[in-house]
């Protein structure tokens, strides 16, 4: 019975709704353009004379914003491209499961005998449709490295990072250190937001869990702590910028799996007493 | 008519609980400002003794520390973030809920179709625009508990307003006038940002699409920021989430801008509100 619930939401929550998760790609692609230009403009004035590959692209899309001291004299502007990359992801997983519950999903409620495996399968529903926002956002920057004839690979270029992200630090990574920076904790960061958004969705109305994830995405621009877990998908706050003062990944991958479980086992609970009669 | 039905309307959302539920939100980001001020204000007031005393007293001024004249505490971040959502929660869903819930019907069978669309974009507006200042001024209240009135002075570097930003001289002349003057501003726009919510309601049947399409356009405009300001070759700040601030950062405010966009916001929404409404079949 479960797979089957599964397979409902894998079908109505993703595959009749692809032409929304494509919005990743366009975004991308945008924001490509933009890293492109600013390559050019650096190019340019003879700054760094390089052309950069995909991993460079991707630490520019992942940058976030640098570690933020508060003060009279240095107003706080948030990083809009970070932002718009989670919003976009948790804004995509809001709707379906309250779409669901409200209209056929209250029939396979009724047939499926149990209320954990509807729950279950749209934590499930939501971790494929997180990874598949992802896949079409980095689809997006292969195909934009593609037609530009960008190197499509794994090795950053310290120099020019140092000059596209305004900073002093000498960035250099593995291949295995960009899998983890940029595609594996950029993703689960996007799942821990989007599964406490689903969470706080049963408990108040989807809007406001929306409202409340979005303050939690400014609150973690704002200060650099391990606890504010966007700081964890923005290199310009992990240790390969700042060292031993960067945010600390290890902590990271305990709270975001705190994150996900909490919300799984309290959305259980939670949905067991949920009244769905009374929800539009 | 218009006048009775639009009592009903104010009524319906200037009284329930979830208007003043928003409120109460925006009140509780705006209290992240107060705090973070009063501690500064705490410890300035601590290290000004003997005869430093109150030397510095116009870092202290209520037109450099309400949440409208800084620009570097969490909740100003979190405050003119969230300040469209606010907007469009406080009413801008009730027209769609309206339309897709049948109760449209109810009312065009009894009131003329122009009077029920004219006081929904009416009350659409006063609702998204209160939702917003009504925070606003409860920080200024609260800040005039601990700050003075000083007139800020550019000398001192505790505000910041940039020579040729929208009614600059007015803040160093008559800070008061400013500050009204601002949340005029932010109460027009805030009403107009609802007001996209009822006219998207005509296109679209989605209702968080409905809902939060505003809110990330005006992120994508955020985004492109530069790329329009490049377009239109001087710096001025045209993204609605850095303007609504009064204090701007970090380009200055032009005022042809915050009219243009303005009155295009109400065409567009206006506009659509009352022509689409008037055609469309509401059975």
């Amino acid at each position: 019975m479960f797979f089957k619930l599964l397979s409902h939401d894998l079908n109505n929550g993703i595959r009749k709704r692809l032409a929304y998760y494509a919005t990743a790609l366009v975004i991308s692609l945008t924001f490509c353009q933009g890293c492109y230009l600013v390559i050019q403009s650096l190019n340019r004035r003879g700054v760094a004379g390089l052309s950069g590959n995909l991993a460079d692209y991707l630490v520019y899309l992942f940058q976030g914003m640098k570690v933020y001291y508060p003060g009279p004299d240095n107003p706080f502007i948030f990083p809009v491209m970070w932002v718009i990359i989670f919003i976009l992801s948790a804004y995509l997983m809001l709707g379906y499961p309250f779409y669901d519950i409200t209209r056929f999903g209250q029939q396979i409620l009724v047939r499926g005998k149990s209320r954990y495996y509807w729950w279950i399968s749209k934590c499930i529903w939501n971790v494929c449709g997180t990874v598949l926002y992802f896949g079409f956002f980095y689809l997006g920057a292969v195909l934009f490295c593609f037609v530009r004839g960008i190197p499509i690979s794994f090795h950053v270029t310290p120099e020019l990072l140092k000059n596209l992200l305004k900073t002093a630090a000498e960035i250099e990574m593995t291949a295995g250190e960009c899998v983890l920076y940029l595609i594996v904790l950029p993703i689960l960061v996007s799942l821990a937001f989007n599964m406490l958004e689903m969470l706080l969705g049963l408990l108040t109305k989807p809007v406001f869990s929306f409202g409340a994830v979005s303050l939690f995405m400014i609150i973690s621009a704002y200060y650099k702590a391990d606890w504010a877990i966007g700081n964890h998908s923005m290199v310009l706050r992990g240790s390969k910028v700042l060292g031993e003062d960067g945010v600390h990944t290890g902590t990271g991958l305990l709270l975001i799996g705190g994150i996900v479980i909490f919300s799984v086992v309290l959305g259980c609970i939670r949905f067991k007493r949920y009244d769905i009669l009374t929800r539009e | 008519m218009l006048w009775r039905y639009l009592r009903i309307e104010l009524k319906k959302a200037l009284t329930g609980w979830f208007f003043w539920g928003i409120i109460g939100i925006g009140i509780v980001i705006t209290l992240f400002s107060s705090k973070e001020i009063f501690s500064n204000f705490l410890n300035f007031t601590a290290m000004q003794s003997g005869e430093f005393a109150r030397a510095e007293y116009i870092g202290l001024s209520l037109f450099g520390t309400w949440i409208g004249g800084e620009y570097h505490t969490l909740g100003v971040a979190m405050y003119f973030f969230i300040l469209p959502v606010l907007a469009i929660m406080a009413y801008g869903w009730s027209f769609f809920l309206e339309k897709k819930g049948g109760y449209i019907k109810n009312v065009i069978t009894r009131v003329d179709k122009k009077v029920y669309y004219m006081s929904k974009y009416i009350t659409t507006f006063a609702a998204g625009g209160l939702a917003v200042i009504l925070p606003l001024l409860f920080n200024i209240l609260l800040t005039c508990m601990y700050s003075n009135f000083a007139i800020p002075d550019i000398t001192y570097g505790y505000v910041s307003m940039f020579h040729g930003s929208l009614w600059s001289e007015l803040f160093y002349t008559r800070p008061f006038f400013f500050c009204i003057l601002y949340l005029i501003i932010d109460f027009v726009y805030g009403g107009l940002i609802a007001c996209c919510c009822m006219a998207l309601a005509f296109f679209l049947r989605n209702r968080l699409l409905v809902l939060l399409l505003p809110f990330l356009a005006l992120l994508a405009l955020d985004y492109l920021r530069w790329d329009i300001v490049y377009l239109l070759g001087q710096e001025v700040e045209i993204s609605p989430m850095k303007f609504l601030h009064p204090t701007p950062y970090p380009s200055p405010v032009s005022g042809w801008i915050l009219l243009g966009s303005i009155f295009f916001l109400l065409l567009a929404t206006l506009g659509t509100c009352m022509l689409r409404g008037r055609k469309a079949d509401v059975f």
